[in-house]
């Protein structure tokens, strides 16, 4: 309803600040466990509105507007979990599939264009859970013999091929010796 | 071998084209937009894991373009109009 909606971008700005820990703490039953009063309130005055009965279906609603709502910051991501990512993740796809039925069904122009939004998020969540993992990997192996291909290095093929900076430099005894006693000598002419 | 598709790749977007709600009124089906490397059981596990909604019969086809379409026919008790509307694809 159009003035569902005014409440709704109402409601955002105060719990807005909240979404992160909003969206974990809906996990459990229902909104009604919530942190503060005022927002408690807010939450169940707005969701009376909609006529759906099932909890199920508020609470997935309500989590899909927590995800439309927070702008995602890199940051903040790095220190979440993995299964907070995975749940992040599930919830930007799902809020991207509105996003695309919006746009078919001829949508309101700040629709359209949150889609390219959701896309960066999925992407910023996706690359985040990989770097991480990467990085744990690579701390797992840290003074093992032998890494997984795609943790070493990859240069090319030729120089990975390449005899190392060590073993290029070595030398016999011998040419030691040699260079020892019978370095490489500068000489000067006088003018 | 078969391996299955991520699901939620797999449904893209309901169509809405005249001829799509026609079949959401007199068929019962939605018709939808999916992705080409899906098959019949990737779109009814996808349907029924993201939407909640049973199926009774999918039928697919492969446009000119390369796009598949899936029409997707419910079972006579889920009525495809106020599923369409849930979704937002009636108005």
């Amino acid at each position: 309803t159009r003035d569902g909606a005014e409440h709704r971008r109402h409601l955002v700005k105060i719990v807005g600040d909240y979404s992160v820990s909003y969206v974990r703490g809906i996990q459990g039953d229902t909104f009604e466990n919530g942190n503060l009063a005022s927002d408690q309130l807010q939450a169940s005055l707005y969701l009376k509105k909609y006529t759906k009965s099932a909890v199920q279906r508020r609470k997935y609603i309500w989590r899909v507007m927590m995800a439309m709502e927070a702008r995602i910051k890199v940051h903040e991501l790095r220190e979440k979990s993995k299964t907070d990512l995975f749940a992040q993740l599930k919830e930007l796809k799902t809020e991207l599939a509105l996003l695309r039925v919006a746009k078919v069904t001829g949508g309101a122009p700040n629709k359209l264009s949150k889609i390219k939004v959701v896309r960066t998020g999925i992407a910023q969540v996706l690359t985040v859970i990989s770097q991480t993992q990467k990085a744990k990997l690579r701390e797992a192996y840290k003074n093992k013999k032998y890494l997984p291909l795609d943790l070493r290095p990859k240069k090319t093929r030729a120089i990975r091929r390449r005899l190392t900076k060590h073993q290029a430099s070595l030398k016999t005894e011998r040419e030691k010796k040699k260079e020892k006693y019978f370095p490489l000598r500068k000489y000067a002419i006088k003018a | 071998m078969q391996t299955s598709m991520d699901y939620q790749q797999v449904l893209k977007y309901p169509l809405v084209t005249e001829a799509a709600i026609q079949s959401i009124i007199k068929e019962n089906t939605l018709v939808f937009m999916v992705d080409v490397c899906a098959n019949k059981k990737d779109i009814r596990n996808a349907f029924e894991n993201m939407l909640k909604i049973k199926t009774k019969k999918i039928n697919t086809l492969i446009n000119y373009d390369g796009t598949k379409k899936a029409y997707i026919q419910l079972p006579p008790e889920n009525q495809a109009a106020t599923i369409a509307k849930r979704l937002k694809i009636l108005a």
